[in-house]
C-alpha cells in the first residue's frame, strides 16, 4: 500500500471517528428542530373517534363524544372547557371577532396538558326535554353531562325551513393566564347542532 | 323521685347528644362560607402546583405522572364549583377538600423531579462538551498525521530515501 492510499485511509478514519465521538453533541445540538408555531388544537370527535357526529337526538338516550386537546404552546397549560347551550337566536361565539358567547356556562371541565401532549376527554351526554303545549316550542330542561344534571331551561322554536327543533351545544376553550390569575377565552370552540326529535 | 331522676338523665343525655352533634357535624354539613373558603383554598393549591409543574417541565423533567394527579385535583375542583353553583355546599366543601388533599406532597415531588432533571441536564452538558473536545482532538491528531504523511510523500517524490 502506497503513501497516497495511507493518506486516504487516514482521512476516512479521522472523519468517521470524529463524527462518531461527536454524535452525542450532534444529536443534542443540531438534530433538535426549533419550535416556530405555538398553538392549541381543540377538536370534538364522535362516538367512533372520528368526525361522524350524532345529529338526531332523542330524550334520555346517552351519546358519547370526545374532546381532543393538543398543547403546542411550549409549556404546560391549564385549560377550561365551558359547556354552553343555545337556541337559534341566542348568542354564539364569534370566530371572526374571537369572542366567546354571552350564554351562561352550564358546566366547566378544567384540566392540564403538558407541552407537546394531547389529552382526550370522553364525555357522556343526554338530554331531557319536552314539547310545549302548542307544539311549536320545545323546552330543553336538562342536559346530563357525565352523570351530572345541568339545568338548561332553554326554549327552542320550531324551525320551519329545516323542519325540526334545533339546539346548539357548544364548548368553549379557555386558558389560565398566569400573569393575571384568571381564565381567558382561548378563541377556540367546537359546536354541534342537534335535531331534537320528539 | 326515681321518675324525676330518670327524666333528668334523659334530658342530660339529649343535651350531650345535641352538643356533640353540633360540634362534630359542623364540618360535615358545610355552609356557604366554608364551601367558598375550601374552593378558594383548593384553587390556590392547584395554582401553586401548576407553577411547580411548569418549573419542572422547563428544567426538562418528565411531568406525566404529575399531570395525572393534577388533573384528578382539577376534576374534583370542577365538581366542587358545580356543586357550589347548585347551592349544594356540603358536596362543594367535600369535593374541594378532596381536591386539596390529592395534592399533598405534590410540590416536593415536583421539586424532586426538577432536581433530577437539572442533574441529568448537567450530565448531558458534560457529555456534549467531552464529545466535542474528543472530536476536535481526533481531528487534530488526524491532521498532524496527514501532514507528516504528506511530507514523507513529498520527500519520496523528490527522490529522497524512504525510512
Amino acid at each position: 500500500m502506497g503513501l497516497q492510499q495511507y493518506k486516504m485511509l487516514l482521512l476516512v478514519v479521522t472523519i468517521v471517528s470524529a463524527l462518531f465521538v461527536a454524535s452525542p453533541a450532534i444529536q443534542q445540538l443540531l438534530l433538535v428542530y426549533p419550535q416556530t408555531t405555538y398553538l392549541t388544537e381543540f377538536s370534538l370527535l364522535g362516538p367512533y373517534h372520528n368526525a361522524t357526529y350524532p345529529y338526531n337526538f332523542t330524550v334520555g338516550k346517552n351519546y358519547r363524544l370526545y374532546f381532543d386537546v393538543e398543547n403546542r404552546l411550549g409549556s404546560c397549560a391549564y385549560y377550561l372547557i365551558q359547556v354552553k347551550f343555545r337556541n337559534q337566536t341566542q348568542s354564539a361565539p364569534d370566530s371572526f371577532n374571537h369572542t366567546s358567547s354571552n350564554q351562561p356556562s352550564l358546566d366547566s371541565i378544567s384540566f392540564f396538558v403538558a407541552d407537546k401532549e394531547t389529552l382526550e376527554l370522553p364525555i357522556d351526554i343526554s338530554f331531557q326535554y319536552k314539547l310545549g303545549g302548542n307544539k311549536t316550542e320545545l323546552d330543553m330542561q336538562n342536559i346530563i353531562l357525565n352523570g351530572t344534571v345541568l339545568k338548561a331551561n332553554t326554549l327552542i322554536a320550531w324551525d320551519s325551513q329545516r323542519k325540526g327543533f334545533y339546539g346548539n351545544l357548544f364548548f368553549e376553550l379557555w386558558i389560565f393566564n398566569d400573569a393575571i390569575n384568571v381564565f381567558q377565552y382561548h378563541q377556540r370552540y367546537v359546536s354541534l347542532w342537534l335535531n331534537m326529535t320528539t | 323521685m326515681i321518675k324525676y331522676l330518670k327524666a333528668s338523665t334523659s334530658i342530660t343525655a339529649i343535651m350531650i347528644l345535641f352538643i356533640t352533634t353540633a360540634l362534630f357535624a359542623s364540618p360535615v354539613l358545610a355552609d356557604q362560607q366554608s364551601a367558598q373558603t375550601a374552593i378558594s383554598s383548593a384553587k390556590n393549591t392547584i395554582k401553586s402546583c401548576y407553577d411547580a409543574v411548569k418549573e419542572s417541565e422547563a428544567a426538562g423533567a418528565n411531568v406525566d405522572s404529575l399531570m395525572v394527579t393534577l388533573n384528578d385535583a382539577a376534576g374534583l375542583l370542577s365538581k366542587a364549583e358545580l356543586a357550589y353553583a347548585s347551592n349544594d355546599y356540603h358536596s362543594a366543601y367535600s369535593y374541594a377538600t378532596q381536591s386539596k388533599s390529592k395534592l399533598n406532597g405534590f410540590i416536593s415531588q415536583a421539586t424532586a423531579l426538577k432536581e433530577t432533571a437539572i442533574n441529568n441536564d448537567n450530565q448531558n452538558f458534560t457529555i456534549i462538551v467531552l464529545s466535542i473536545i474528543g472530536s476536535v482532538a481526533i481531528l487534530c491528531v488526524g491532521t498532524v498525521a496527514w501532514i507528516v504523511l504528506n511530507r514523507k510523500d513529498r520527500k519520496n517524490l523528490n527522490g529522497s530515501p524512504t525510512v
